[in-house]
């Protein structure tokens, strides 16, 4: 058996695509739509550098199959601005210096925003556990957590 | 003086935006057309003979471009100095760890690529190989024969009279301290792209920490001119001391590049870029202290033995920097220093931001040792040996800006020490620890930098500066500089850097030195403009210069805001009469030119220092052997902060790589293989392994400072180990010495303590 | 780099599964969530020529009472779905704290509850890239003859580290295995062999659809401890739950401790067990026990803690789950 064509709906646009089996929807995105904000850390599911949302959940495209993911609304970080808007989450982490390197962001903020819409009015210690998956080596984690606690008071903090 | 509107504000970084949103490229997210997919063979060896390389199948197969092996280097050998030259980049006659690159494949696809680096025979003949770096000292199995000893690199620096103050001091300790190696495990594995052209430009990109030194590196490597070789700009995911220096998949993805004629990427595994990119030192240091009754302590002997894997690296460098870093902290009236940087066959060795940590770990654990003995608080003998603005190190260098004693007693007074060291509740406890740190060290020429900036006709600017920023937020504090200095808002600011065709030199993000260098020169380059641009207006205003100021881009006389203009006009009167107003700022610290590391280590050794304690609270689980940071209070005489929170930023992160790396975070190894090369089995600490954490930035005002700024967090990173050293021992009563404390140490300590 | 090439089929419903299964018995492998497969085929440790993949089965998913004093939990049921779920809050908060410390939050949303139990033995000798075991001669989990953990070692030392089966055990949960032959129903604690090449008894032709616990009466409590090097992501180095049931006299007529992360399999102690049914446990009662059980581990040196140190955890745990569940102080 060949190749399976499948359609994706990423960021509100549908693309076809035709893959093995085999390809993960990280490669998709990356490879075949040039969506490189989803990043390559590990490959293996440790880090989160991964992370997009998958009607609205997060998930690690590096774990997850492109065919599994045939028709559901996929959000990589590239479509979470609303149109020139960036999401509260983005606007906070950007204003709050929660960003260094940058390459854990993508992961970390959609990871941040698919919780916030599970729980609107964390805790930090909340914030911490939420994103305990998601490996950043610069921050120490501190003004992530200020970030997204700060996007929690915005209205509509948790809009996904 | 104009009241500085941008110095000293928290402003969002510049790049973080397209860092939110994805927009950011990474070296892993360049398609170039045509561009090929490369793999690395590697050596599956600690220590072997390479006897025979067959690259013929490889070569066959369909979809392969180029196959390349030692053979195809140009026999140059890399080394950051002349007598370290020892690494080839590419295995020709041995190899000498495991992850070793023996040859390399371009191919159209990755998988073709992986295929053929599979097809490729290579014949070994096993020797015997070493891992551990007392053994390898007795030599008898060399590494590189051609040097007739394993010892890479030995520093001896001898001051006053060591053997006599032994005999007058009060107290003497001796102990043996260990640390193992830490990943850098930055999140972005390491990657490179290279495109060789027609014309015979070989442009790359590269997670680097300085474009024009990894430039001249290859430049040296590839036997290439320096102007065909041009590192490009890129955003780079992480570096922390592990990307300053040229690496073998540099040198691989170019040459396959050069080989296939086609643009060629080369993207590490997780596993490669633990194993085969050059990570920390495992350490073991024998120290002996000598301390009056006084608390003074006066006299030193360490012998500090540090395993540096198979090739030099920064070797010199990597030997000297713990016992530098002590001295520009704490008197050093008589010290002894041996430092050994022995080869064993384990990857390369690298610096970190808390590079050296059993020295630290030894020398701040025998200062508490003495205190407790004379009855003294740990922060009053901290205070006793402490330097101060003026004072002079071992090795002769002046301390120009101190706030060493302001850090000790304003992280007292933020942690509410008094009230609480030895007086917390069994298994919690706190501790102190404290640093200097040197902003840039002697790199020759390389120590300097030079910043252009042009402005086009409707007064806006584009700064070139060879500064790279590796995420520390490098590339906002020099247009937060720039657009201080001329007076205009940020937004008119365009920047052009890290890349080595379009911008002058500079030493790099490493050495502590972006600001207080870099930011120099581009501070002079800012004031280059400014004067030009007030030099044109008050021509045109028939005014002296001077009586002018420019605010947010409008050019007025001083005390007068109503008439004013655009700075536009400026440029236009400036293109009209002679050409575009262009900056140009260079600036070289005042340091020694002849210090070397190991024929002559004397002399100033940095522009300025800066200066950080850390206090932290710990709990230690009695059941587990867990330990906890609970809280952390950080204060860092940064001399001045261009952005407070981005500094605060950078000391939040030390505190989770150096502080809870202190009980979790180590490579471990079996017999020359890394048992943990991945994210899960290496311990990153996660959010919820952080506390929260309290900064305060003390301000000193460096006199050579761009606006009285110095280095901007590393030094925390020596501290907070430190300090969990002495929490530890506030908690338990035992003092441990060997880095890191996992759990099952921690129970062993307390099970013999209570027996 | 891209997986090996397999197939992958996504049947709707149960049967199709079963059916697609007994076809290709030999070369299929069962995903999930995928939270384990995949990582396992991207280092070359599963390999199989088609994936049946088990969480397009719609039904799957349900959390519901069964029969008369059950609750039944679909296979496919996310460990999100299990820690939100009301009807598990109210019966089983001990289940919902062990679904809790398992890997990090985010992750819940694509591990499955079966996926968690049928999870395979770990070992750091053989969680690694093909490149990397190269290295060494195949162990025996790698189907050859030598363990790296262990220096003449005969037989597989790997670690079964699920946190979900212990505590499941202790509170004597069954699990439904379907095949095309029909449906059997076994206790969890006989779901597992204890070998570390493969810790459970599921047929090649089998898939586990359900998990059944039974209702708990007021008098039986249970409770749950990890011990992990991070305080996220990681598995554990030792695990383990207790359930004790006491009359009114506050003398236990009933006591499981069964403990994870350091053996092939979930250990249970019946010998502990039997220290503290008949007595009212106190303190010195329940580190009698605990000692007991240490009889029973024996783990090597294949994680990221030391055999010595995992086995002063697995006795702090017991002593801390049974004094929880019998209100003793000092076990903290």
């Amino acid at each position: 058996m060949g190749d399976r064509s499948i359609k994706l709906i990423v960021n509100g646009y549908s693309y076809n695509v035709s893959v093995p089996a085999e390809t993960t929807l990280l490669e998709v995105l990356r490879e075949e739509l040039q969506l490189t904000g989803t990043k390559f850390g590990c490959d293996t599911g440790e880090c989160g550098a991964c992370t997009v949302l998958i009607d609205g959940r997060p998930f690690r495209s590096c774990m997850t199959l492109a065919v599994e993911v045939e028709g559901k609304r996929i959000t990589t970080i590239e479509g979470l601005a609303n149109g020139g808007e960036l999401h509260p989450v983005q606007k906070k982490f950007v204003e709050l210096q929660a960003i260094q390197c940058g390459f854990c962001s993508p992961g970390m903020i959609l990871t941040a925003v698919a919780f916030l819409g599970e729980n609107p009015k964390p805790t930090r210690q909340e914030v911490r556990r939420a994103i305990s998956g998601n490996i950043c080596r610069c921050t120490g984690y501190q003004k992530i957590v200020e970030a997204v606690i700060a996007a929690s008071k915005i209205n509509g903090g948790g809009r996904k | 003086m104009k009241t500085e509107t941008l110095i000293g504000k928290s402003v969002p970084r510049i790049d973080s935006i397209r860092k939110a949103t994805g927009a950011a490229k990474y070296t892993a997210d360049l398609f170039l057309s045509g561009m090929l997919h490369a793999k690395v063979l590697r050596s599956p060896y600690p220590h072997a003979r390479i006897l025979d390389i067959d690259t013929s199948k490889a070569e066959q197969l369909e979809g392969v471009r180029a196959v390349i092996t030692g053979k195809d280097t140009k026999g140059v050998k890399w080394g950051v100095f002349p007598y370290t030259q020892d690494h080839g980049m590419i295995a020709t006659d041995k190899v000498r760890f495991i992850g070793e690159e023996v040859a390399a494949v371009a191919a159209v696809t990755e998988e073709i690529a992986q295929r053929a680096v599979e097809l490729i025979d290579v014949t070994y003949e096993e020797l015997p190989a070493v891992f551990d770096p007392e053994k390898a000292m007795k030599d008898d199995k060399l590494i590189h024969e051609d040097r007739g000893t394993n010892i890479n690199v030995h520093v001896d620096i001898d001051v006053g009279d060591v053997d006599a103050a032994f005999g007058e001091a009060e107290i003497v300790l001796e102990d043996v301290f260990k640390s193992a190696g830490e990943a850098y495990a930055m999140m972005e594995p390491y990657s490179v792209v290279a495109d060789f052209n027609s014309e015979g430009y070989l442009d790359l990109w590269i997670p680097n920490a300085g474009p024009h030194v990894r430039a001249k590196a290859l430049s040296n490597l590839l036997k290439m001119p320096l102007n065909k070789v041009r590192v490009r700009k890129i955003d780079i995911g992480g570096a922390f001391g592990g990307r300053s220096e040229v690496s073998p998949s540099d040198v691989v993805t170019a040459l396959l590049s050069i080989k296939s004629r086609q643009p060629v990427k080369l993207v590490l595994s997780r596993e490669e870029t633990f194993t085969a990119t050059r990570q920390v030192h495992d350490m073991i240091v024998y120290l002996k202290t000598g301390a009056d009754a006084n608390g003074m302590i006066i006299a030193r002997d360490a012998r500090v033995i540090y395993d540096g894997g198979a090739y030099s690296s920064t070797g010199p460098i990597a030997t000297s920097v713990p016992f530098y870093v002590y001295e520009e902290t704490y008197k050093h009236p008589n010290v002894r220093y041996n430092g050994y940087r022995v080869y064993t066959n384990k990857c390369p060795r690298g610096m970190y931001p808390h590079h050296g940590r059993a020295y630290q770990v030894a020398m701040t654990t025998h200062m508490d040792m003495v205190a407790e003995k004379l009855g003294l608080d740990p922060m009053e003998i901290r205070l006793r040996n402490a330097n101060r603005s003026g004072d002079h190190t071992a090795t002769d260098s002046v301390i120009s800006s101190c706030g060493l004693s302001e850090s000790i007693t304003m992280t007292a007074e933020m942690s509410r020490w008094s009230e609480k060291r030895g007086k917390l509740p069994k298994y919690r406890g706190i501790g102190m620890g404290s640093m200097g740190l040197m902003c840039g060290f002697p790199m020759g020429f390389r120590s300097g930098a030079t910043a252009f900036i042009r402005m086009n006709e409707s007064g806006q600017i584009t700064l070139f500066t060879g500064m790279v920023d590796n995420g520390q937020g490098n590339e906002n504090m020099v247009v937060q500089i720039t657009a201080e200095v001329i007076g205009i808002p940020m937004e008119m600011v365009n920047l052009v850097n890290a890349d080595t065709e379009m911008t002058g030199h500079d030493p790099g993000a490493y050495s502590q030195a972006a600001t207080f260098v870099g930011g120099n020169a581009v501070m002079r380059a800012a004031q280059d403009v400014r004067r030009q641009v007030l030099a044109a207006s008050a021509e045109m205003m028939k005014v002296a210069p001077d009586e002018l100021d420019i605010t947010n881009g409008m050019i007025h006389l001083k005390n007068d805001n109503e008439k004013s203009f655009f700075i536009a006009r400026a440029a236009r009167y400036a293109m009209s009469n002679g050409g575009n107003i262009v900056g140009k700022g260079s600036y070289f610290p005042k340091i020694s030119r002849d210090r070397e590391w190991v024929k002559n280590p004397r002399g100033q050794m940095g522009g300025t220092y800066s200066f950080n304690t850390v206090v932290t609270e710990i709990e230690v689980d009695p059941d587990t052997g867990i330990i906890k940071m609970l809280d952390v209070w950080a204060a860092h005489d940064c001399g001045k902060p261009i952005n407070p929170a981005t500094v605060e930023g950078q000391i939040h992160g030390i505190v989770s790589r150096g502080g809870v790396a202190t009980y979790m975070e180590e490579i471990d190894w079996d017999r020359g293989q890394v048992l943990n090369p991945n994210l899960l089995d290496y311990k990153v600490p996660l959010a919820t392994d952080m506390p929260e954490m309290d900064v305060e930035l003390i301000t000193t005002n460096d006199p050579e400072g761009p606006f009285g700024a110095k280095e901007g967090g590393l030094t925390a990173s020596m501290n907070v180990y430190k300090a969990i050293v002495s929490a530890f021992y506030d908690a338990t009563g035992v003092w441990l010495k060997e880095l890191p404390f996992t759990p099952e140490k921690v129970l062993k300590a307390l099970a013999k303590k209570n027996n | 780099m891209h997986l090996p090439h397999f197939e992958i089929t996504e049947p709707r419903t149960l049967d199709d599964a079963l059916l697609v299964l007994s076809d290709h018995e030999d070369r299929i492998m069962i995903k999930a969530g995928g939270t384990a497969l995949i990582p396992a085929m991207r280092l070359g440790l599963a390999n199989p020529d088609r994936v049946l993949n088990i969480s397009t089965i719609s039904d799957m998913d349900k959390i519901d009472r069964h029969r008369d004093n059950c609750i039944s939990i679909g296979a496919n049921s996310s460990l999100f779905q299990v820690r939100q779920s009301s009807i598990i809050k109210e019966n089983f908060p001990a289940l919902v704290d062990a679904v809790k410390s398992i890997s990090s939050p985010s992750l819940h949303h694509s591990s499955s509850i079966a996926g968690n139990i049928c999870q395979d033995c770990r070992c750091i000798y053989y969680n690694q890239s093909l490149t990397w075991r190269a290295l060494r001669s195949k162990c025996f989990k790698a189907a050859g003859k030598t363990c790296h953990a262990v220096s003449n070692g005969n037989k597989c030392s790997a670690v079964y580290r699920g946190d979900l089966a212990p505590v499941l055990i202790s509170m004597s949960a069954s699990v439904v295995l379907a095949s095309f032959k029909g449906k059997r129903e076994i206790p969890l604690s006989q779901f597992f062999k204890s070998n570390g090449i493969w810790p459970n008894t599921l047929g090649p032709a089998e898939i586990l659809t359900e998990v059944v616990i039974p209702i708990p009466k007021s008098n039986l409590k249970v409770t749950f401890e990890k011990v992990r090097i991070r305080s996220s992501l990681d598995y554990a180095i030792a695990t383990g739950a207790v359930s004790v049931t006491t009359d009114s006299e506050g003398t236990c007529t009933d006591c499981k401790i069964v403990l994870g992360a350091l053996g092939p399999g979930p250990i249970e102690s019946f010998e502990a067990e039997k220290i503290i049914v008949g007595t009212i446990p106190d303190l010195a009662i329940c580190k009698r026990a605990a000692k007991e059980v240490i009889n029973k581990i024996h783990p090597v040196a294949n994680t990221e803690s030391t055999p010595e140190h995992r086995i002063e955890l697995a006795e702090f745990i017991v002593v801390r789950c049974l004094c929880k569940a019998l209100g003793i102080g000092g076990g903290d």
